[in-house]
């Protein structure tokens, strides 16, 4: 059986999915200001391990590292929650299958306390 | 904590402690530039020890394979040796064939490679890292291709006690000898599948330098599609290559040219009446900006890190793709007791 990341394309989806990803994360004023004073090109690279790991393809995303990179952000709910919809919004532009979007946002779920600081 | 040997000397490093920072607090001789792993100046050889993947990771795998490091982006848990790799293995020794102004604070370095080197592949647009004869290094964009002109083209601005940029402006005489290593840099032009996309170039001051030579690059392998070059100055002055770029304009109808400085101009050379914008870069890129074809266009920015970072924001959030901008921004380093020199082209 194979996993979300081979159905929609690999390696080749994700890169079109990261820029509309990041471009709707910029444009929304609730979180844009976290991305102001990091680099484009590391952040491009970080999303695209996220998006990566989030539609189960190859990855060595750890609990751990997720905690540290959003340590000390004071991110609530309405953070996490913004992100997670720019995601099904995206993925809902590519005209990935609902049970797809489904899969992946079980994924991010799984996430949630990692990033929150929980 | 662990020692660090050089040149016979060993020396205690601090916690969190560099290969470079501990060399330079200890007075010891070593080029550098950028300390952010881009110019690649600080290149070391590890002695009878292995460096991290992070401090190889930057280079050629070549020079990975061979033991190279950077030693601004190695910090040892364990005692360490390095030394410096030999000038012959690595620099090209060239020679200075011409200085001239472009503007009020812009030189122009042409450089003669020596007859007898290796000649070495470069894209105009990437750079390459001088040493003086009094070991100060500093890496500038190409603005020419070499097959064509059998020379290289730099500009350099002037920069208020900037070491190398002083050295140029007072002392530099044509015959002098410099060693150049390099070249590095992803901002150049490829011909891809087609040759009819959009190309936006923008910049400010010597910025020009990278996206002149991209923009010869591009005609000489005759592009079809639009280019559009912009760029800014503070001031009418801060701009050069004025007549030649409104030629070139004349010469190919797919190249426009969209000059502009902050401040309103008294007078305007007789080059840019007409032509000439005032207002942020930004502002006049907004103006001109194609956004049906944004989705194509290749995009190349040079120029201070700040403005590169904003006009690259804005260009990829109207519809470029990520992974078709091209970034050169101008790294900065703060000398002590001085004004921060700038270390780019």
């Amino acid at each position: 059986m194979t996993n979300v990341y081979e159905q929609i394309g690999g390696a080749a989806a994700v890169d079109t999915a990261v820029d509309i990803f990041y471009r709707k994360v910029l444009s929304d004023p609730l979180i844009s200001h976290f991305f102001d004073k990091v680099d484009m090109d590391r952040q491009i690279a970080k999303q695209k391990s996220f998006l990566t790991m989030a539609f189960g393809g190859p990855n060595n995303y750890t609990g751990k590292d997720m905690r540290a990179a959003h340590k000390d952000m004071h991110l609530t709910e309405a953070h996490f929650n913004a992100v997670a919809g720019h995601l099904v919004a995206t993925l809902e532009e590519l005209k990935v299958p609902q049970n797809l979007i489904d899969e992946v946002m079980a994924i991010v779920a799984s996430t949630h306390d990692d990033v929150l600081n929980l | 904590m662990p020692d660090l040997t050089f040149n016979s000397g060993t020396f205690s490093l601090r916690e969190h402690e560099s290969v470079l920072d501990c060399l330079l607090r200890n007075q010891q001789i070593i080029p550098y530039a950028c300390k952010a792993g881009m110019c690649q100046a600080c290149l070391v050889k590890a002695v009878d020890c292995e460096a991290p993947e992070n401090a190889k990771k930057w280079i050629k795998q070549t020079l990975q394979a061979r033991g190279y490091a950077l030693a601004c982006q190695w910090v040892p848990d364990t005692d360490v040796e390095v030394s410096l790799p030999s000038v012959e293995e690595f620099a090209v020794a060239v020679r200075i064939k011409s200085l001239d102004l472009l503007n009020h604070r812009v030189m122009r370095l042409v450089l003669d490679v020596r007859e007898g080197d290796r000649m070495f592949q470069y894209y105009p647009g990437q750079y390459l890292t001088l040493t003086n004869q009094d070991g100060i290094s500093r890496s500038y964009s190409i603005a020419n291709n070499y097959e064509q002109d059998h020379v290289i083209e730099l500009h350099i601005g002037q920069t208020p006690r900037g070491l190398f940029s002083s050295w140029l402006f007072t002392k530099a005489r044509p015959g002098d000898v410099l060693h150049i290593r390099g070249p590095a840099g992803d901002c150049f032009y490829t011909q891809q599948e087609q040759d009819d996309y959009p190309i936006v170039l923008a910049g400010t001051g010597t910025g020009l330098a990278p996206l002149y030579g991209i923009i010869h690059e591009a005609l000489r392998q005759r592009h079809q599609g639009p280019i559009s070059l912009f760029h800014g100055g503070r001031t009418v002055q801060d701009l050069y290559y004025c007549a030649e770029l409104s030629k070139l304009a004349e010469q190919y109808p797919q190249f426009h040219y969209f000059p502009s400085c902050l401040d309103a101009a008294d007078s305007i050379p007789d080059e840019l009446s007409g032509k000439l914008e005032t207002g942020m870069l930004d502002a006049v890129l907004d103006r001109h900006l194609d956004t049906a074809t944004i989705a194509q266009t290749r995009v190349f920015l040079c120029g201070a890190p700040e403005l590169v970072h904003a006009l690259r924001k804005k260009i990829f959030l109207k519809g470029a793709k990520s992974g078709h901008i091209f970034c050169d921004p101008f790294l900065e380093r703060s000398i002590p007791g001085s004004i921060p020199e700038q270390v780019g082209r």
